[in-house]
């Protein structure tokens, strides 16, 4: 396939999305490459076993080197705003100093990328979550953190309309909402951009990138037969763990030394507490409230309520027989609160021969001492709140993945400029959770598309 | 019933079904359910090497005696607290297999003409999705 497209985007989530958009909305002839299948309101799988097998690599789950970590990452198109809580907040002046710091780059401030925030939330529907969509578990999590004195706010989310009042359940859209409420890229972005023009495969694994003197090769499996693509620029959007993938496995570690350091996930431990009165912690809103306390943010954690489906809450129990099934039978009874590490120690991504990947990642060091804190102030929180008993999961998990592309100016640290370019190869862009030049501690997605926003901008400049 | 397992892997996946997930109050069994006839909804989407290793560690405990299965189990748990290799690969051992049989049992599904209690109806976990009008 050549000639056809002037840019092929890689990936289909959250960045390559919003960019695929913007390029086609410029008037771009453009490619939209996802490894997983298509899904929709009408299709997407109903139950969590087949929810995890379809729609998230590895069969559900991937695991750090150590086992210690375990990485969810979406594999559909939409990528990982199908399966996320779709929560959009904008950076704090804390995130933006330690991107600074980190990369010297100069726009990277919350004044120069307001207009890009503006942009990208003037498309959705984002609104907080209200009171009225409380369910136990929010009231809960509310109730400790004011008899503690600690500040919370409410979620910010993009939906249109979840059908709360109604008695829609939000857990069910961990496998993608049936009711095209989430404001995932599948039901906005791809789908305007599709309006335009936009060509869409999914089902394709591209396993090889090369540098041409007219552009770039892409070669890959496309429903199992080998396919071949040119065009003259791509657009790497396949996530800290894909990109990182396809460039190790393209040989690009020789020119960019950075490539696949600086890994980070905001490492998340779950703590569940036991009441004597139902919760329901599955019924309404999934996700509600979050902390908003400076001296959390300080001590490097944030708190969200949160839950989990039966698979998952099994699996972050820590035994099995008798006692794991009379720890689910209390499943209404539980309440959960999940602490998310800033994370300051980075990890590694490799890939060996095979194309398979390696993170070398672990909760350790200040971390492990942020981690630590964070569960000390859930403890609080729902004992204040009147928890019977409480379990700490010992299992953490990543699914805000980023770097292994880092953003900077030096070429020695850094894989990505100012531009978005990969340093020394001006065909080849990058702007999604990859070039994160260190964990902002705030959710990453509105961040992806503002800066896909902007990373589109330069492409037309370029063309 | 799996294209992927042997009939002596499926046997040993419901025995490890059944140290994990045994009968308890109003839950059933995991091998009660039949849920097992849906392994390869799992297993056709994982890395193949994954797949290798779960069926040759199946084969490794289709030899062993419940208790012996128990005793790994427990072992496989206990690696949360050892560090280094061996740690790691206890903890892989203990992901993959409970893994495996928490999705089938929590699936929802059940063999056909199953009438016992279907384990998330055993613990309340009934979603409900209103349909867009």
């Amino acid at each position: 396939m050549s000639g056809q497209f002037d840019c092929v985007i890689v990936g289909s989530g959250t960045s390559g999305g919003v960019i695929a958009y913007y390029l086609t909305a410029g008037g771009m002839r453009c490619l939209l490459l996802e490894a997983g299948d298509a899904y929709g309101a009408d299709t997407f799988p109903e139950n969590d076993m087949d929810g995890s097998a379809r729609m998230f690599w590895g069969g559900g789950l991937e695991l750090s080197t150590t086992a210690e970590m375990a990485f969810l990452r979406a594999r559909c198109l939409g990528g990982t705003s199908v399966v996320n809580q779709c929560l959009l907040d904008r950076f704090d002046e804390h995130a933006w100093d330690g991107w600074q710091a980190a990369s010297g780059i100069g726009f990277l401030n919350g004044e120069e990328m307001a207009p890009h925030y503006a942009e990208v939330e003037g498309r959705l529907s984002i609104r907080e979550v209200p009171p009225t969509h409380h369910n136990r578990n929010a009231l809960l999590f509310v109730e400790g953190c004011e008899r503690r004195g600690y500040q919370w706010a409410p979620l910010r989310r993009g939906e249109t309309d979840c059908a709360i009042e109604e008695g829609n359940d939000c857990i069910a859209c961990l496998n993608g909402c049936r009711r095209d409420s989430k404001q995932s890229t599948l039901v906005t972005f791809i789908r305007w951009a599709q309006a335009l023009g936009l060509q869409v495969m999914p089902g394709f694994q591209v396993e090889r990138l090369e540098s041409t003197p007219d552009g770039v090769r892409l070669s890959g499996t496309h429903q199992g037969q080998m396919q071949e693509i040119r065009a003259p620029r791509v657009v790497l959007a396949a996530g800290a763990l894909g990109n990182a993938r396809l460039l190790l496995r393209s040989g690009f570690k020789k020119r960019l030394l950075s490539l696949g350091e600086g890994f980070y996930c905001h490492p998340q431990l779950m703590t569940f507490a036991e009441f004597d009165e139902p919760v329901d912690a599955h019924r309404g809103a999934f996700q509600a409230c979050k902390s908003d306390d400076p001296r959390f943010r300080q001590a490097g954690f944030k708190l969200e309520n949160v839950f989990a489906p039966p698979t998952s809450l099994a699996m972050l129990y820590p035994g099995f027989g008798p006692r794991l099934q009379a720890f689910m039978l209390r499943y209404r009874h539980l309440a959960c609160i999940e602490v998310a590490v800033h994370d300051t120690v980075p990890g590694r991504i490799t890939a060996d021969a095979r194309g398979k990947l390696h993170m070398a990642k672990r909760l350790e060091g200040e971390d492990a001492r942020r981690g630590q804190a964070g569960l000390v102030a859930v403890r609080e929180i729902l004992e204040s709140a009147g928890a019977r008993t409480i379990l700490q999961c010992p299992m953490s998990f990543g699914l805000h993945l980023m770097g292994g592309l880092a953003i900077g100016r030096d070429e020695r640290t850094s894989v990505v400029n100012g531009r978005f370019n990969l340093h020394g190869f001006p065909n080849i862009y990058a702007a999604d959770s990859s070039v994160f030049p260190a964990a902002p501690g705030i959710n990453p997605a509105l961040t992806i598309m503002a800066l896909s926003h902007r990373a589109s901008q330069e492409v037309l400049r370029d063309v | 019933m799996s294209e992927i397992l042997t009939p002596r892997e499926v046997r040993a996946l419901e025995r490890v079904g059944d140290v994990v997930v045994p009968a308890c109050g109003p839950l059933p069994a995991f091998s009660a359910t039949g849920c097992v006839r849906y392994v390869d909804d799992l297993l056709r989407y994982m890395p193949p090497g994954d797949v290798a290793d779960i069926r040759l560690l199946l084969r490794i405990l289709s030899v062993k005696p419940t208790a012996g299965i128990r005793f790994i189990m427990s072992l496989a748990g206990a690696g949360r607290r050892w560090p280094g290799p061996i740690g790691a690969a206890l903890r892989m051992i203990e992901i993959g297999l409970k893994g495996l049989v928490v999705s089938l049992y929590y699936s929802g599904k059940t063999a056909p003409g199953y009438t016992g209690t279907v384990p998330t109806d055993a613990i309340g976990y009934r979603p409900r999705v209103i349909p867009r009008a």
